[in-house]
């Protein structure tokens, strides 16, 4: 008889089992329904171009094919305390999807005379000559020599509209021959205008 | 003493009784079969079963719902702060989604699945996080800080990570989840990363609840 109840509960158990087992089948057996959503992200495009007659613009993104400023006369017979001026233009170009934050800095000073040369740029309005009265803008970078260089402003540039480039910025460099100028000797300045997105 | 006629006699009587007891056997099986022959009526009774339906929209407005049940579904409205459609290294974009189930509908959850393709190109330079907003409205570069940080969604992740814990949905479009989705441009994203795009695709995976 014992035997007999045992054998019961035992069959009792493997039937409570059972209908935990099927209990859990049916939770795995969910039904799925999913959403799906997208989104498509392109990075701009960034690109600083530079003219120096403001009007016909080129690539010159390194030192070796800066574009050669032109200085008002004589700047290639200077003589002490000589000052010369030379306007230089940069822009965002078409494709550009940004603005930017552009720094002035001195890349390199080089020649015989490189040390008897001061130099500061400035950045000036568009119709603003690039003279004398240059030294009312904003004065973006400065030395007393082309070996030397006091940091100035920065200036922004506006994000281009399509299709047009951006507005350009008008800087103008201007160079005095010191006391100390060697007679027939050259130099040879080279700035950057490095141009950040923002 | 028995005569013979005595016995004959006795022997007829045992015959008869016999007989009237099988008569009367016959009659009462012939009331039984009487019986048998009654009207019938019967009730009958019926159940249907029917299976429950359980179905999820999107919205990328938070109130336009729509099925999107196949990949890539609905475009998500990344709102650019600059010029549309380009980003540049730092950009940051929002953009909403809203599920919920459809009435009628059961119950569910549901939980935000990354495809493996979406780290390509330049999902390679983009991060993102997701968290819950309870307007259109919340879901912006402003509001970001409020918005509900979901558990199971860690933030900053590659496009390709997805969500390791679901979402309760009610049934009969109970509740509305919406998730805002804030994509950052990697600030060191290299030069080289210029122009090129990316199409993330994200599935929201709903299970019915029994």
């Amino acid at each position: 008889m014992a035997t007999t109840a045992t054998q019961r509960k035992v069959l009792a158990v493997l039937a409570g089992g059972l209908v935990l087992g099927i209990g859990t089948a049916v939770t795995l057996a969910a039904w799925n329904d999913s959403e799906f959503a997208n989104g498509t992200f392109t990075a701009g495009a960034f690109n600083l171009e530079g003219s120096i007659d403001g009007t016909a613009y080129a690539e010159h993104d390194t030192a070796g094919t800066a574009a050669d400023v032109t200085f008002s006369s004589d700047f290639d017979n200077l003589s002490p305390a000589d000052v010369v001026y030379a306007p230089f233009w940069v822009r965002l170009d078409a494709a550009t999807t940004t603005g930017a934050v552009v720094t002035t800095s001195l890349e390199s000073g080089t020649g015989a005379n490189a040390a008897n040369i001061s130099y500061a740029i400035y950045a000036i309005g568009a119709a603003a000559a690039c003279d004398s009265s240059a030294t009312g803008g904003t004065l973006l970078l400065s030395g007393t020599s082309l070996s030397a260089s006091t940091a100035g402003a920065t200036f922004t540039l506006a994000a281009p509209v399509d299709p047009d480039p951006g507005v350009a910025q008008k800087v103008c460099i201007i160079a005095t021959a010191g006391a100390g100028l060697t007679e027939g000797g050259t130099a040879t300045g080279v700035w950057e205008f490095a141009a950040t997105s923002n | 003493m028995h005569t013979r006629r005595q016995s004959r006699d006795a022997k007829r009587l045992r015959s008869r009784r016999i007989r009237a007891l099988l008569a009367g056997g016959l009659v009462l099986g012939v009331g039984a079969a009487a019986t048998l022959a009654a009207w019938n009526d019967s009730e009958f009774g019926s159940g249907t079963f029917t299976a429950g339906t359980f179905n999820i929209v999107g919205a990328t407005d938070a109130a336009t719902f729509s099925q999107h049940p196949t990949s890539p579904g609905a475009t998500l409205s990344f709102s650019l702060p600059t010029t549309a459609g380009a980003m540049t290294p730092g950009d940051k974009v929002y953009a909403l989604f809203s599920v919920k189930t459809v009435n009628p509908s059961m119950a569910g959850t549901v939980q935000l699945k990354a495809a493996a393709g979406n780290g390509s190109g330049l999902g390679a330079q983009l991060t993102y996080s997701v968290r819950t907003v309870s307007t259109a409205a919340g879901c912006s570069a402003a509001n970001w800080g409020s918005a509900s940080v979901v558990t199971g969604l860690p933030a900053a992740q590659a496009l390709t990570v997805g969500a390791t814990t679901s979402q309760v949905l009610n049934a009969n479009g109970g509740n509305q989840i919406n998730y805002c989705f804030e994509v950052t441009m990697n600030p060191a994203a290299p030069t080289t990363a210029q122009g090129t795009s990316q199409l993330a695709v994200w599935e929201f995976a709903a299970t019915s609840t029994p």
